[in-house]
């Protein structure tokens, strides 16, 4: 965020209650910037500095309250350490500095509020490096301990020694964001982890990959099995687990019973499954805990299900969860942060149990989300739909073969029934998707008859969410030019969400009995009213 | 470069309230009283967050002290870049 940018936020904190930023530096460039993220994180505030040169008084006398921060750097503990005094010539020995950071860390430790120390580089004090190098690290280490550590590029020399401020003016705004964060997390810690199951508690799509779901420790089910460790640990320190899906409650249940978990289905004080909008389904669970929802953090591995969250309900903590095995690391660093408590007393540790309890019987709610369309439109979606041949089928027959939850009627097909198709006349359609956040590949098969009754038509559960159901079928409708569109649907025990597509295209209620099997007809405008709007969303292209 | 300019004007609204009323040839350290050494600090760190810049000659920057020279200043910085 830049300058300008920070101070049209800013505006909204411009009446919202201060808190102090205690540093012995002068920090005034920041003030604009901390207002800004305030903002951003839902709970607008204005900094205030205490007058120049009194942090210590204010250590020591001052009143404190668990707003404040201080932003710490070397010379706070040893003023020996300040570059603008030079090195002095009349040096304490390490063990003395040592005692001094100790002193000063007892006292931060018996202050409300919370520290930031600025990890900045320090004159070479001793003649022996080594000592150098441990007297940082262990200035590192108790800041770490205190709160939080900015790193040594936000600290600019030039500028402390040109003007007195520390901070490098172009990380400002990296610098009040932490500030922001850290200021926000020790008022109010996290108490909630409510996550997503398929492809986060395990690898793979319970409905759709059944027993086969991975999460024991070796190979792809490795960081789900670090993801369930690390939840344990938090659920042990008093943090409450949910687990939210687009999912039936038997098939969420099958995941959480299978016996390569860590976690068990009874380390969760609830299991909300069902095909709502996940904002609803943790609206719901927040009131029947009656805890706010600052305190819930959400993670998910769907950018649009955590944009939908983040969008109904801002006051909700959004993560992430990793791409890449490699971010793991940062990822459970960010979610200790958020849950971050010194320490942790009896009613932590049983408190799982007695949610659980009046917890038990909560029914998914039905309600609507966010409007995520504008989100959708940032994500620059194409669908390239094609019309392989025979030869040219294999992907659109394993997609069909292995699809159970977004699927017609769960017809399977291999090469010889579908030349058959061929032979009397029928089309098949596949389509791949591609957006902001990469690749999607093939990610849809339709086979549609001569006479326009669509026989077979899968999705694959990665693009729920992203209406490309909807946009295909429209832009299929258009291609083809029939007057009406039959499809062949039969329910199964899997096919959930594909009746909940049914009974949009249908104009029906959510939790309307909806049509068990058969050919469902739909008219021109009757899907032109459906899912034109979807169509609108994507840039299609015809290959 | 009306851009740059654009942005300069309102980053010293931001800053120094006073100057809103002000024509820009004359918004100078004289005639605007909040500008003193440590609003001209957070100026320059403003200056260098919008613009992404980094200055490093601090007898240069002691010597901007009316909205003309500051102009033609982040100018010449951009236009180094």
């Amino acid at each position: 965020m830049k300058f300008l940018e920070a101070t049209a936020l800013a505006q909204q904190a411009a009446t919202a209650p201060t808190f102090v930023l205690a540093s012995s530096a002068n920090l005034s460039a920041l003030e604009v910037f901390v207002a800004a993220h305030s903002v951003l994180a839902n709970s607008p505030a204005r900094m205030v500095q205490l007058p120049f040169g009194t942090l210590q008084q204010h250590l020591r006398f001052g009143a404190h309250d668990t707003t404040e921060v201080r932003l710490l750097m070397p010379w706070d503990f040893l003023p020996e350490l300040d570059w603008r005094t030079g090195i002095g010539a009349d040096r304490a020995s390490f063990e003395d500095m040592l005692s001094r950071i100790s002193a000063l860390e007892s006292l931060l430790d018996s202050c409300p509020g919370t520290s930031v120390y600025l990890d900045c580089p320090i004159p070479p004090c001793h003649h022996d490096q080594r000592s150098n190098e441990s007297l940082r690290l262990r200035l590192l280490a108790a800041g770490a301990r205190l709160g939080s550590v900015l790193p040594s590029e936000m600290f600019s020399l030039d500028n402390y020694c040109a003007t007195g401020s520390v901070l490098s003016p172009r990380l400002l705004d990296a610098a009040a964001s932490e500030i922001v964060r850290c200021r926000t997390v020790n008022a109010a810690p996290g108490k909630v982890l409510v996550t997503d199951l398929d492809n986060v508690m395990w690898r793979g799509v319970i409905g759709e990959d059944g027993a086969n779901i991975a999460c024991a420790p070796n190979g792809r089910g490795y960081p789900h099995f670090i993801y369930q460790n690390f939840l344990r640990s938090l659920k042990e320190s008093g943090v409450i687990l949910a687990a939210v899906s687009r999912n039936d409650v038997q098939l969420a249940e099958t995941g959480l019973n299978h016996p390569d978990m860590t976690l068990k289905r009874d380390d969760f004080v609830a299991v909300l499954a069902s095909y709502q909008p996940k904002s609803s389904q943790i609206e719901s669970l927040a009131r029947h805990l009656n805890l706010g929802l600052e305190s819930f953090v959400f993670v998910d591995d769907n950018p649009v299900e955590l944009h939908e969250v983040q969008s109904a309900l801002p006051q909700v903590t959004t993560v992430q969860f990793p791409v890449s095995v490699n971010d793991l690391p940062e990822f459970t660093r960010r979610l200790g942060q958020l849950f971050s408590r010194v320490h942790v007393t009896e009613e932590d540790l049983s408190r799982t149990d007695l949610y659980r309890v009046s917890l038990a019987g909560i029914a998914p709610t039905q309600a609507k989300g966010a409007d995520i369309t504008a989100f959708l439109q940032q994500l620059a979606m194409r669908l390239t739909i094609r019309e392989p041949g025979p030869e040219n089928s294999a992907r659109a027959l394993q997609l069909i073969n292995k699809t159970n939850q977004f699927n017609l009627n769960g017809q399977r097909l291999n090469i010889d029934t579908l030349r058959d198709h061929f032979q009397t006349g029928a089309r098949l359609f596949t389509a791949t998707l591609d957006d902001r956040f990469g690749a999607h590949g093939e990610i849809l098969a339709c086979l549609v008859a001569r006479d326009g009754t669509v026989e077979t038509l899968v999705m694959s559960c990665r693009v729920f969410q992203r209406q490309v159901e909807s946009a295909f079928l429209a832009h299929l409708s258009q291609l083809l030019g029939y007057p009406r569109f039959s499809l062949r649907y039969q329910r199964t025990s899997k096919n959930e969400p594909m009746l909940q597509f049914v009974r949009v295209l249908l104009g029906q209620q959510e939790g309307a009995p909806g049509p068990s099997e058969g050919l469902i007809v739909i008219e021109q405008a009757e899907l032109s009213a459906a899912c034109d709007g979807s169509l609108m969303l994507f840039e299609v292209a015809v290959q | 470069m009306q851009e740059m300019e654009d942005k300069l004007t309102s980053l010293f609204h931001a800053l120094f309230p006073d100057t809103r009323a002000m024509r820009a040839e004359t918004i100078s350290v004289d005639s605007v009283p909040q500008w003193d050494s440590a609003a001209h600090v957070n100026l320059i760190a403003a200056i260098e967050s919008e613009f992404d810049l980094f200055f490093d000659d601090v007898e240069a920057l002691l010597e901007l002290t009316d909205f003309q020279s500051v102009c033609r200043y982040v100018q010449h910085a951009l236009a180094r870049q």
